[in-house]
């Protein structure tokens, strides 16, 4: 396989667990809470963009269904923080359960509300058709246009993180609190915001993959696991490094596809996963 | 309520409260939340039935409940030093992977599933699980907080047969529960008292996925297909809230029966996920007793 193919789709398959990576690791940056009802408000976010398809046609349902993935994957993580700042516990078993319980209403009103069979939501940016790349190898339109969108993202969020008062106020608050308190910033107000961010990269990952994978209550879990593995590898305080180690699984991932084939690939990409989890309890003993 | 529909419930109780007592081991003893009871379920249940095309009953019983234990002590061992966060990414790295690789092997029957011989759903068919439930309440006990710790007295030796009775029976099983939770509450005084976590992490992972093998032999005895989605998500998390529920088995129990009756009256599916999340929630507010100060 053209090595160049290898790279872009390998990217691709990183794109989505490198921004959930992020998602999550920004927020267990500012509030502690590793969330695992995060696949499930990404699942959210592109539900609507899918239920908004099916009111408009033409080239807008596309454009317009990114942002309602976006806005409504932010809006419904945060109950989470809500009951995270209400129950006051410090206490990480109890929050991940106080995220799997929400994991698990919302995903009972998704099937509820869609049904629990694989829907298609193929839009606007989806096109197929292959893109030939110097060397003789040809890629996947898709493939290229998910590393596209994924990189504007997070294009834009290493800005509003780097360069904006809002990204120094949420890097204040998650390095003190209380000296973000002590110089009048509302650490709760931006935690709300921690949340919102991350849901709404959720919602817009659900969005990205949604035409490649369908539809489906649980769709984001394995992105989501994937995205675990890069906060693992790249550190759960650090977003900007989760991503890199995102895109890098992806690129492993898809060598190992391309090496040992459909089947062993997909053992070896589990075996990859928990190994990199194992790998990474070194560091975990030092954060210690 | 008829007497299969009576059978099939209860089984379907123990199928979970097994899983269930795994989770509460994983939480009081090493303060990990367990989210792949359902695939150690999976991998039992599957492996039964390979092993029972060359050997008799007890035999392929005993042999996939021994590869099990196998596992999950490497399992355990490898992931010894992981804290809670990325060891509950594992747990559930392991049960989404085992859902996704499961399609692809034979023994699972693929997408389609495997055929089971009919199930006897009469009342003394529960008399096997029921007392194995009762002995694993028996032997893994209540779980009480950690001990102080208290240096051995100077001058003063056990004798080494009682020890080495203690060592086997359920004395000695609390006595390294209590090890292991020392290890979870100060493990840098025990590391400094020359102990290793890789060990009891093992033996402790040994008895969560035992308890998830048994809800998966369980399983079998009330089906007439096996589907490998038997063991999905949806198992982990009621086990989890039967895990989450109650320290005490009885409260377990109950928590247990309910969720087992709202499948075989066919609740749907929003109100068996609403009670799972409540139930869990209620874990929540627990958790937070438990992270409060006295």
């Amino acid at each position: 396989m053209n090595p160049l193919t290898l790279l872009i789709e390998g990217l691709a398959a990183g794109a989505v667990p490198a921004l959930l990576g992020a998602g999550l690791a920004l927020v267990h940056r500012t509030t502690g809470i590793l969330s695992f009802a995060h696949a499930t408000t990404g699942a959210g976010g592109a539900y609507a963009a899918y239920a908004l398809s099916g009111h408009l046609s033409g080239w807008l349902p596309g454009l317009a269904g990114g942002l309602v993935a976006v806005v409504v994957g932010g809006l419904l993580a945060l109950p989470i923080a809500a009951a995270a700042r209400r129950l006051g516990t410090t206490d990480k078993a109890a929050t991940i359960l106080l995220t799997l319980g929400y994991a698990l209403i919302l995903e009972a009103l998704l099937r509820q509300a869609f049904g629990s069979d694989v829907k298609a939501y193929l839009h606007l940016f989806e096109t197929e058709g292959p893109i030939h790349l110097p060397g003789g190898g040809t890629v996947a339109r898709s493939f290229v246009l998910v590393i596209a969108w994924a990189a504007g993202a997070v294009l834009w969020a290493a800005l509003v993180l780097s360069r904006t008062t809002l990204g120094l106020a949420l890097r204040a608050a998650a390095t003190s609190p209380e000296g973000a308190a002590g110089l009048g910033l509302s650490v709760v107000r931006l935690q709300q915001t921690a949340w919102f961010l991350s849901g709404a990269g959720a919602g817009f990952s659900g969005w990205l993959l949604a035409p490649r994978l369908g539809l489906e209550p649980q769709f984001l879990w394995a992105p989501m696991l994937s995205g675990f593995v890069a906060c693992a590898l790249g550190g759960l305080d650090r977003p900007g490094r989760v991503m890199g180690c995102g895109f890098a699984l992806g690129v492993a991932e898809r060598l190992l596809f391309a090496v040992a084939g459909a089947s062993a690939g997909a053992l070896l990409r589990w075996v990859l996963m928990a190994g990199a989890l194992l790998l990474s309890q070194d560091r975990a003993k030092t954060e210690s | 309520m008829s007497e299969p529909a009576g059978v099939e419930g209860v089984l379907r109780a123990l199928s979970l409260l097994f899983a269930g007592l795994g989770v509460r081991w994983a939480l009081d003893q090493e303060n990990r939340v367990q989210l792949s009871q359902g695939a150690w379920a999976g991998v039992t249940a599957f492996a039964y039935l390979a092993l029972l095309e060359f050997v008799g009953r007890f035999a392929a019983l005993a042999l996939a409940l021994g590869l099990v234990l196998v596992l999950g002590a490497l399992v355990g061992a490898a992931a010894a030093r992981l804290d809670l966060g990325r060891a509950a990414a594992l747990s559930l790295c392991l049960q989404v992977g085992a859902l996704t690789l499961a399609p692809r092997l034979a023994v699972t029957g693929g997408s389609m599933g495997r055929p089971l011989p009919p199930p006897d759903l009469s009342w003394p068919q529960l008399l096997v699980p029921g007392t194995a439930a009762a002995l694993l309440i028996a032997l893994l006990g209540t779980p009480r907080p950690p001990r102080p710790v208290e240096p051995p007295a100077a001058g003063r030796r056990r004798r080494r047969t009682g020890r080495r009775r203690d060592r086997w029976g359920p004395a000695g099983l609390r006595g390294g529960a209590e090890r292991l939770r020392l290890w979870t509450h100060s493990p840098r005084l025990m590391a400094s008292l020359g102990h290793r976590p890789e060990g009891l992490r093992a033996a402790s992972m040994s008895i969560v996925v035992g308890c998830a093998g048994l809800a998966g032999v369980t399983t079998l005895g009330r089906l007439e297909h096996l589907h490998f989605h038997t063991f999905g998500l949806a198992l982990s998390f009621d086990a989890l809230a039967v895990g989450f529920v109650a320290r005490d088995p009885l409260r377990m129990s109950l928590a247990a029966l309910f969720l087992a009756f709202l499948d075989v009256f066919s609740t749907p599916p929003f109100l068996h996920s609403l009670v799972v999340a409540t139930i869990l929630l209620i874990g929540t507010l627990r958790g937070r007793e438990r992270a409060s100060p006295a």
